[in-house]
């Protein structure tokens, strides 16, 4: 009997389906589950998901969470986790969302593997953190605070290395420095979304000129908010514009890049 | 594929037989694999599911396939209320939704209903999770203690 009341249904539950409804939680939320029972205690490290959430970008990190973001790395059973679980052709489970809200220095690319790294949501200061390479990376969402000063503007494409099989890319930065033979790497993109106004009238003509070099472009979504956190309020975009967009004469006359702002 | 009116038969662990529509039962990744591989006509066992859960089933992938071919006027937000409503259900009920959904391969009813369970547990502590959903606690204190201990941070509350 006693066997009957410890085996409820939550427990016995597949741990792929535990990791699943995990996956759903904010990291700090899942690595909290390890206390229910034993049953638990490695349940998180499996998640794919790796959200950390730091509400205010003015609170100060405290040591433990310090270090337990710089361990998520080789000398915890995290990556162990991951690299074993991945093998696995069945239930590939890699991490594959990196949800990150924070002000932290994060040398990740030698702490995790984000090889498989398909969705990237990132708030906060991107010049603290570098990725050298995001292979699979298909959806990156970047929302940059705004406080930085100008004179250390730097582009989406320095720190996305490969940005060639992203589909959908939201930011609310674009800077006219960007190299416009560069752009051609966003021959995927099928989705763009802009959050912010841009603050000066250059980035808005090299943001209009940008979406001119996506030829798989489906639908751009502007969208005007202040901050990042509107998302979590459920408020929608302000408006999608779909095809057809406003012809965009182009050289060749081959490619019928229609863009409009 | 064979016409839409072609009949899938399956057989609950207590003997009652369903017939469904393909056109629905596709929706299972599972029984598509069956009737793309095997006999159509045959009668598959779905083994430790229940009658009145896979009818429950059944009704959720109707619902979808015929909104989805329009052949229901349903709007987007009244499918997702449907589907509020679809897991408004106790938790037996709820695990063995979970249970067939995932060996039966219907990835959307996997996520609505393990999105179902997520949304059970955030915002409680570990004490109210345990008690939700009756979870027994093996731990020693001590061990219990070393758990927290290891992951301080994200015992502390504030902020979430």
């Amino acid at each position: 009997m006693s066997v009957c009341e410890e085996l409820h249904w939550m427990s016995a539950l597949p741990d792929a389906i535990l990791h699943k409804i995990l996956s759903l939680l904010p990291t700090k939320h899942s690595v909290q589950t390890s206390i229910l029972s034993e049953r638990w205690i490695h349940l998180w490290k499996f998640t794919p998901v790796i959200h950390i959430l730091m509400y205010s970008p003015y609170k100060h990190i405290t040591p433990s969470e310090c270090t337990f973001i710089h361990t998520l790395g080789p000398n915890t059973k995290l990556r162990n986790s991951i690299s074993s679980a991945s093998s696995s052709p069945l239930d590939p489970c890699g991490i594959t969302t990196l949800m990150f809200n924070t002000a932290l220095s994060l040398p990740f690319q030698d702490r995790i593997d984000v090889s498989s790294l398909s969705t990237f949501k990132f708030c906060g200061d991107l010049m603290k953190i570098s990725f050298t390479s995001l292979p699979s990376i298909v959806e990156a969402t970047v929302f940059q605070w705004s406080y930085r000063t100008y004179g250390q503007e730097f582009s989406i494409r320095t720190w996305l290395r490969n940005l060639v099989h992203v589909k959908e890319l939201s930011v609310n930065s674009w800077f006219s420095q960007v190299n416009k033979n560069g752009w051609k790497i966003f021959k995927n993109l099928k989705v763009f979304s802009w959050f912010g106004p841009p603050a000066k009238e250059c980035e808005l003509i090299a943001l209009i000129a940008f979406l001119g070099y996506c030829p798989s472009l489906e639908m751009i979504e502007i969208d005007f908010r202040s901050s990042y956190w509107e998302e979590a309020g459920g408020s929608r975009p302000a408006f999608a514009l779909e095809p057809p967009f406003v012809e965009l004469k182009k050289g060749d006359g081959t490619t019928n890049n229609r863009v409009s702002a | 594929m064979g016409s839409t009116s072609t009949k899938i038969k399956l057989r609950t662990s207590n003997q009652k037989v369903f017939k469904v529509e393909e056109a629905v039962e596709v929706q299972s990744l599972m029984i598509k694999y069956f009737y793309e591989n095997g006999c159509p006509s045959c009668v598959i066992l779905v083994h430790s599911v229940s009658s009145n859960i896979l009818s429950k089933i059944l009704d959720y992938c109707k619902k979808h396939v015929n909104s989805a071919a329009g052949k229901e006027d349903i709007s987007l937000e009244e499918l997702y209320e449907w589907d509020a409503n679809f897991v408004k259900v106790d938790q037996n009920t709820l695990f063995d939704l979970i249970l067939v959904a995932n060996c039966l391969k219907i990835e959307s009813l996997l996520d609505l209903t393990c999105q179902t369970i997520a949304n059970m547990i955030k915002g409680k502590r570990p004490e109210e999770i345990r008690t939700t959903f009756n979870i027994k606690n093996n731990y020693t204190p001590e061990a219990e203690e070393a758990v927290r201990r290891e992951k301080k941070w994200a015992f502390n509350m504030l902020g979430v």
